[in-house]
């Protein structure tokens, strides 16, 4: 088994065309900045695919988490086709139809419910970390890094 | 060719996630969309653009594309080459912020003031080129002027002997001299009377605002100032004391006059916390006010507070 | 007395008391015996400015979580506050009328804005912050905010 893995990589799509686009971004802000800060690592997603090495390094040693603002789960797809590895993809349309109460609006800035919904995937993100770290540290099992969710 | 609306301009940003920059992007964007040119603009989604998107990557093939960029890795410029063609034109951020002696912005989720005004000076920028793109000529600049950031200046002129000649920010302009005890001449502006002067007319500028936030019915304001210059051990000079007497009156209308008094002292107190000379300089600054109460025309309540020391 | 959480940045000491929730915006909610109280935080209050006057909605009207439940005029601006959470207005604190600036002064004492009857906060809360995350929260806008300085 390779050496344990320090970091868990945090790829938003930042969609500029929906309100969902701004959650992602906020979503990993937090999660980065906030609640999982020695853990993570916040990865531009254009940096990637236009190839900068340090990003691709940062992706290809560590697993990602992806954050995607619609279906069409550009930040999922760019990450894989960059020969990353998803351990979680979370699409925000998902975690809004299970809080139906937190309707994000505005792209500029998020209304009061955007930016709870973006609180709320960001613990859920940093669930997924805590619980990527206690795989790295259980000796019984080793570190997947085949997606979880295929 | 595909049927795509007409006389419009592809505005693609970074969207950077690293850098204060790139949320200025995304921001500058959003304002020209919505604001500055809704009806001669779209916005291309960089990660759709890259992930292969169709619609994006024909617009940007045959439309007018600016790319906007918060560094030198120019990620939505070098994109937009790779799946369209050169933007027709770039800007990036850093670059605009560091032409224009903006300070720097800081802050991703949320922008500081700098940042605020690099959003404004750079959606004012992606404005014009989205003028000269349509028409092939400039529109007249809108107001590129920075709202949260302020540099005030002045000029002077040696005009002989001690003597000068100032030319303010604001528009007057006189001249000035040293005190008549310190080789100057009488008459003129002096330095001495200058910063007395600034700490006067801040804290009574302050106050006048402040007693609208207050909501009082100011009737009149005078204030006389006085500074006191020390000499020091090694011949350098201080202004070690400033001291106001503001006279004020205010009318109480139909409320108690005690409750009047009572916000105008809080008003006064606000314009001595929120002095931007007072909060400047190391002088100790004293206001020992009379605030006169008026209701139905006569004096209902005066009172001289006792000197208050920023 | 509550105890603090506090955080210095630049010349200011902020603090956070350890006892209530958070919104994002800085709205506290206490819940007690007879209902939950509310109020500005530390850095609320501060970035504020000096309060002038308080509007409430009044005793008796009901608010959704994250809707005006008042609003604050400073010497700098006017500020609405959203609700921590779903309820009905139970009582405004009488200072509010004769001194607002009870809330620059004391934000998690004396200066409290109303008590509201929460109409669901098992499930209101869980969208609140902690105060050590809340802790977070200020140390990243006051940090971002004194670094423009």
């Amino acid at each position: 088994m390779s050496e344990a893995k320090t970091k868990v990589v945090i790829v938003p799509c930042s969609g500029i065309g929906k309100p969902y686009g701004t959650v992602s971004r906020e979503a990993a802000y937090i999660v980065t900045e906030e609640l999982r800060p020695d853990q993570t690592q916040l990865i531009p997603l254009s940096l990637l695919v236009l190839g900068d090495p340090q990003t691709r390094a940062a992706v290809m040693e560590n697993v990602a988490v992806t954050i995607d603002g619609c279906k069409l789960a550009c930040s999922t797809k760019m990450v894989k086709e960059s020969g990353g590895t998803v351990s979680k993809d979370i699409a925000v349309l998902d975690a809004f139809r299970q809080h139906r109460d937190l309707k994000p609006l505005g792209i500029a800035e998020l209304n009061p419910e955007g930016l709870r919904l973006a609180r709320v995937i960001a613990e859920e993100i940093a669930r997924q970390v805590d619980e990527l770290a206690t795989d790295v540290t259980d000796s019984a099992s080793p570190w997947k890094r085949e997606s979880k969710h295929a | 060719m595909p049927d795509l609306p007409k006389k419009k301009v592809g505005i693609v940003s970074c969207s950077g996630e690293e850098m204060p920059e790139g949320t200025v992007t995304r921001l500058a964007t959003l304002k020209v969309l919505w604001e500055l040119r809704p009806d001669d603009t779209v916005t291309i989604c960089l990660p759709l653009f890259l992930a292969g998107g169709q619609g994006e990557r024909t617009f940007a093939r045959y439309y007018p594309t600016i790319a906007v960029d918060g560094c030198e890795q120019r990620c939505a410029a070098k994109g937009t080459e790779k799946y369209s063609g050169k933007p027709a034109a770039s800007i990036v951020v850093k670059d605009l912020t560091a032409g224009r002696e903006l300070g720097s912005p800081e802050g991703k989720g949320r922008l500081n003031e700098h940042g605020k005004a690099a959003v404004d000076a750079t959606a004012a920028r992606i404005a014009a080129l989205v003028d000269e793109l349509r028409t092939g000529r400039p529109r007249q600049q809108e107001d590129e002027s920075l709202t949260r950031m302020a540099t005030y200046h002045t000029a002077v002129k040696w005009t002989g002997e001690h003597r000068g000649h100032i030319v303010m920010g604001n528009g007057p302009e006189m001249d000035f001299s040293a005190p008549p005890d310190s080789h100057g001449h009488p008459g003129v502006l002096t330095p001495e009377d200058a910063f007395v002067a600034a700490a006067n007319t801040c804290i009574m500028m302050m106050f006048i605002w402040a007693a609208g936030r207050f909501h009082l019915e100011l009737v009149s304001y005078e204030c006389r100032a006085e500074g006191t210059k020390r000499i020091e051990l090694d011949r350098t000079e201080t202004f070690t004391h400033i001291r106001l007497w503001p006279e004020i009156q205010i009318n109480a209308g139909e409320e108690s006059p005690d409750v009047v008094e009572a916000r105008a002292r809080r008003a006064l107190s606000a314009a001595q916390k929120y002095s931007l000379v007072a909060n400047s300089v190391k002088s100790e600054i004293s206001i020992q006010p009379t605030i006169r109460i008026i209701q139905d025309g006569t004096i209902k309540r005066e009172s001289e507070v006792p000197p208050r020391r920023i | 007395m509550p105890e603090f959480l506090e955080v210095a940045i630049d010349k200011f000491t902020l603090k956070v008391a350890s006892d209530r929730l958070y919104t994002e915006e800085g709205v506290w909610a206490k819940m007690e015996a007879g209902g939950v109280r509310v109020g500005l935080s530390d850095f609320l209050q501060r970035r504020s400015g000096d309060i002038a006057f308080v509007e409430v909605k009044p005793v008796g009207a009901h608010v959704k979580a994250g809707e005006e439940i008042a609003t604050i005029e400073t010497v700098k601006v006017n500020v609405s506050l959203g609700s921590p959470m779903a309820g009905r207005i139970m009582e405004i604190n009488p200072l509010m009328q004769s001194a607002p600036e009870k809330i620059n002064v004391d934000p998690y004492g004396d200066g409290w804005l109303v008590i509201v009857e929460a109409s669901d906060w098992p499930a209101d809360q869980r969208y609140l912050l902690t105060p050590e995350t809340y802790l977070n929260a200020v140390k990243r806008l006051a940090g971002e905010e004194a670094s423009g300085l």
